[in-house]
């Protein structure tokens, strides 16, 4: 089994007195393409950065390509690629200029690609980027990422400012990447119809903690939503084992779990005489239950 | 019937949540100090009695400045001090000489001992015989005697025949108010002649032959005979007299100079000499109002650049509102506080709302430059606060240097219609600036600035995109800002460079990235320098030779402001650094890079700054110095550079916009200093910089700070957490 590219272990950031991130625990296979999921200010792009060493971890131990991130070596950040969630960059250049100006350091950029990508998003190579609307500069973020191929592509909420098509073309460049290269992509993003197109494994970030991850389909195959039919009223203290939400009324429940197996169905037909239907969540559904207060 | 109790939130009124955007932003409350600063000066009276930067004068004392022209100095390059011994001096080519006993200076009195003397200034006394001999050895074209008392008619003939002499100082001379008849240079164009007894008309009437003479200075007012009118009957015969300088004689002729400019209104009549504190007092009054104004503009900015300012009803009138108060305040403070220094009340008038007047104006210049014409400003983004932090000291430098008679003169009340325009001007600014920033959104919007946010240190918000957009799609590449198009092209050449295969440093690609380079700056620049220099050089008369200082003046500031600019351009990469940190180089290279790119656009500035520095101290231009004046001022120069340097890049790496104002501040000043500290010393010559008491624990001082400033720059930088927002 090959290192994870991304590992941390009880990974905790504080800003002075508020702490963002507490004891988190993140393992990203090579090849893995993980979707970071949570709600605002849950600390996805603290997480992203203290990954990446542009901020410095209070305790615990990060390891990016085997390394520490805030000393990460050059042959190492050869390998990185990054789109910040707002994408800053110089306003009097050209696209042109950018392009050149970022291949400079890279010994892999592929101009062929870029030019492909810069087609592909219509950037035409001659427009100033001070003028440029938030979505076009993230396109260009992006082209300026995927161009020299890196190995680990990092990616802060990147179709955010993207429109539809925009967003269909990044992420079909993206799969085109992750199926032929293998590259390994963690990227966060709000919009889980994106995500379950694109990621092999999803992290669910809630108040600074890692409280889902794993493969995608095994997450799925994980959280259920139940629908319990009793033979008689429900008692005031029902509760289900491994609940995440649940609501009854007389004899009828519907219970979100976290961890369905099939003893746990056989439990409940046994105890409440009951019909239990099992029902698939999507993954909006799932973050949402996993979210519910 | 409900009992139930509800609870009632009240809504502050508009100008109370006006009041609360005020009180909740710490700039304010700076803005508010400044203004209670001002304030205890006004209640309290207190003013540091200094009249330069080392000499403290008890608070009775008034140390006056000449207002009269100084003698002209024929060649910067060959000037002399004869009294600090000349050393190896090539008397060949001597042309100007400062003596201070003719009789220890037997070389000025052999034959061919300075050949080509111009330009001659005696301390001590000097006699008939030793005039006569100057006369018959020199074609002197400047004359300066200290101590005339000793000279008699008798030898005053010896000059009768010097047509090349066109300047004459006599200090100390008993003949004004000889009745006698004295011969005088026939081409003269500027005497002063101070008796201290005054002068006789019967001297009036023989300065009228004089048919060049331009500029007069002398006591026209017998000490013991008083006003006399056939004084004013003389001088209104004088053929080419442009200027007339007169001493005050305080309360016994309260108005003299008023009276004798409605005598002689061709002629300019000034005072004889004037009090230097009372401009720079004003200056400071002037300054503070307009740092007041300019805090208040940036929260008016903030205010008006949003969505809301067009669209919340009655938003304009209840944000302009407090601003008006604040205006009227300060004007009101402002000319409380120019009464007390010493102007008079038209003076005061003129000048109470100036500081509206500058700020609007100046908003309109940069508005210009950045709108218009596209021209990126470097670091600062907000017009006014560049405006204020760098335009306003050095203007008040420069009047203060080189227009201090006519400054005082106009605060004295001397130009009552200047003060009336300047007044109304500053009803004009209170009025645009209000109106601009009523349109400000619109006008964002307008011109494309709309997507880059509006801070004070954000590049970009007043650049005209929409214009520099619209003339690449009409494809009108001439239409595309000049600096903006040189921008383009060394980029374009670096594309070259890459495609051709050609081998690139990282300090290399590291430049790409600034916005310019501050030697670009400085060739922009130097059409200034070179225009300013030509107007001193040719077009300013000899008798007005302060100008002459001009060049070195403007050349200093302009050197100052490009060796805090690669700082500034530093400062605006700041946010890319969350991409430019995970390029393929280690954090240490990173760091590095920085440093050696930083430095390396500082290097090549300060030499030129030392070249310029050195040449004009050589020149005389701002005096004439010693090698070791010349080092002392290059080590110390390097020093506080240095300081600025290592701070600078410290700060760049903060996160609290205060700090990093405070910073830019201080290094301004810093640099300021480096300006100052050469042309300050030039006329003061302080003691302590000849003490090595002093100077080595200075020296040692200023360049341990720089190696602090290294060290903590370093650690802040390799510890630098690139990803937090400020």
């Amino acid at each position: 089994m090959t290192d994870p590219v991304i590992s941390t272990s009880h990974l905790k950031k504080s800003f002075g007195s508020k702490t963002v991130l507490q004891d988190v625990d993140l393992n990203v296979p090579a090849g893995a393409v993980v979707g970071l999921v949570g709600t605002n200010g849950s600390g996805k792009s603290t997480l992203i950065k203290c990954l990446l060493g542009l901020l410095k971890k209070t305790s615990g131990s990060i390891s990016l390509f085997g390394e520490d991130p805030w000393n990460l070596s050059a042959s190492a950040k050869s390998r990185l690629g990054y789109v910040p969630q707002i994408v800053k960059l110089y306003p009097w250049m050209k696209v042109k200029h950018i392009v050149a100006y970022t291949s400079a350091y890279y010994d892999a950029w592929d101009p062929v690609w870029a030019e492909t990508l810069l087609d592909r998003w219509e950037l035409p190579r001659d427009h100033r980027i001070g003028p440029m609307s938030p979505g076009q500069l993230q396109k260009l973020a992006l082209v300026l990422a995927l161009s020299y191929r890196p190995e680990l592509l990092v990616l802060d909420e990147p179709v955010a400012s993207l429109d539809p098509v925009a967003r269909r073309e990044f992420l079909s460049s993206l799969l085109e990447i992750c199926q032929h290269e293998q590259h390994t992509v963690l990227f966060s993003t709000h919009i889980t119809s994106d995500l379950e197109r694109v990621a092999s494994h999803l992290a669910i970030l809630k108040e600074g903690r890692i409280v889902l991850f794993d493969e995608l389909d095994a997450v799925k195959d994980r959280v259920k939503r139940l629908r319990i039919t009793a033979a008689s009223d429900l008692p005031s203290n029902f509760t289900v084992r491994g609940a995440l939400r649940s609501e009854f009324s007389n004899n009828r429940a519907m219970v979100a779990v976290g961890e369905l197996d099939d003893r746990l169905v056989g439990e409940l037909e046994e105890k409440w005489h009951a019909d239990v239907a099992v029902e698939d969540l999507n993954l909006e559904e799932i973050f949402l239950e996993l979210h519910h207060e | 019937m409900n009992n139930q109790t509800t609870k009632v939130i009240r809504r502050p009124s508009r100008l109370g949540a006006v009041w609360l955007s005020y009180r909740t932003r710490w700039l304010m409350w700076v803005m508010a100090a400044v203004a209670l600063g001002q304030l205890s000066l006004l209640v309290r009276g207190m003013w540091p009695n200094l009249t330069g930067p080392m000499v403290v004068v008890s608070p009775e004392t008034r140390v006056l400045k000449s207002a009269e022209p100084s003698m002209p100095n024929p060649s910067p390059f060959a000037s002399v001090d004869y009294n600090q011994g000349g050393g190896k001096t090539d008397w060949a080519n001597v042309r100007s000489l400062h003596v201070m006993d003719l009789n220890q200076s037997p070389r000025l009195l052999e034959k061919g001992g300075v050949p080509k003397l111009e330009s001659l200034a005696i301390c001590f006394s000097i006699t008939d015989l030793q005039l006569i001999q100057l006369c018959e050895l020199y074609d002197l074209k400047s004359l300066m005697l200290y101590d005339a008392s000793l000279l008699t008619p008798t030898g005053l003939k010896a000059w009768k025949n010097e047509t090349s002499l066109k300047y004459l100082r006599l200090l100390n001379f008993r003949l004004a108010y000889d009745p006698r008849s004295l011969d005088w240079p026939p081409n003269l164009q500027t005497l002063i002649c101070d008796d201290p007894y005054g002068i006789k008309v019967v001297r009036l009437e023989e300065w009228q032959q004089l048919s060049n003479l331009t500029s007069l200075s002398t006591r026209l007012i017998p000490r013991e005979t008083g006003l006399n009118p056939e004084v004013f009957k003389s001088l209104k015969r004088f053929p080419a007299l442009k200027r007339l300088f007169v001493q005050e004689l305080g309360p016994q002729y309260p108005h003299l100079v008023s009276e004798l400019q409605s005598a002689l209104p061709n002629v300019r009549v000034r005072p004889n000499s004037y009090d230097p504190v009372i401009g720079l007092r004003a200056g400071t009054i002037l300054v503070s109002g307009l740092l007041v104004l300019v805090v208040l503009s940036v929260q008016m900015s903030s205010q008006f650049a949003t969505t809301a300012s067009l669209l919340t009803p009655g938003f304009a009138r209840s944000h302009l509102a407090p601003v008006i108060a604040v205006i009227l305040l300060m004007a009101l403070l402002s000319f409380g506080l120019y009464l007390i220094v010493g102007c008079s009340v038209v003076g005061s008038l003129g000048l109470c709302g100036a500081f509206v007047l500058i700020l609007a104006s100046g908003t309109r210049v940069i508005r210009y430059l950045l709108n218009q014409n596209g021209t990126p400003m470097p670091g600062f983004n907000n017009p006014q606060a560049i405006f204020a932090i760098i335009f306003p000291p050095m203007g008040l430098q420069f009047l203060i240097n080189f227009c201090g008679p006519e400054l005082d003169w106009f605060l004295r009340g001397g130009h009552p219609w200047f003060s009336v325009a300047l007044l109304a001007g500053s009803i004009w600014g209170a009025i645009d600036l209000c109106r601009w920033h009523i349109g400000l959104k619109r006008e964002l919007e307008e011109s494309g600035g709309g997507n880059v946010p509006l801070g004070m240190l954000d590049y970009g918000g007043w650049y005209n995109w929409g214009k520099d957009l619209a003339a690449l799609r009409a494809g009108e590449g001439k239409r595309v800002p000049y600096a903006q198009r040189c921008m383009d092209s060394k980029n374009d050449r670096f594309i070259e460079q890459l495609q051709g295969g050609h081998p690139i440093t990282t300090l290399q690609v590291w430049r790409i990235g600034c916005v310019a380079s501050s030697m670009d700056w400085l060739r922009a620049t130097t059409v200034v320098i070179v225009a300013i220099w030509i107007a001193a050089a040719f077009l300013v008369p000899d008798s007005l030779s302060q100008f002459k200082q001009m060049p070195a003046f403007t050349g200093f500031q302009i050197l100052a402001m490009a060796l805090l600019l690669p700082l500034a351009f530093a400062f605006q990469r700041r946010p890319m650094q969350e991409i430019e940190l995970l390029r393929p180089v280690t954090r240490r290279d990173w760091v590095t890079t920085w440093f050696y790119g930083v430095a390396s656009e500082i290097l090549p500035v300060l030499l030129i700054a030392l070249v310029f520095g050195e040449v004009m101290l050589w020149s005389g231009t701002i005096g004439v110095w010693s090698i070791t004046d010349a080092c002392l001022v290059t080590v110390i120069f390097v020093g506080i550079l240095s300081v600025v340097f290592t701070f600078g890049m410290w700060a760049l790496t903060l996160n609290s916009l205060w700090k990093i104002a405070l910073a830019g501040f201080l290094g301004y000043c810093a640099l300021l200093s480096c300006v100052i500290t050469p042309i300050g010393l030039q006329f003061q010559r302080i003691e302590w910089w000849h003490t090595p008491t002093i100077m080595v624990p200075l020296i040692v001082g200023l360049y341990l700070a720089a190696g602090v400033g290294y060290w903590i720059a370093r650690r802040s930088w390799m510890n630098w957490e690139v990803g937090r927002s400020m």
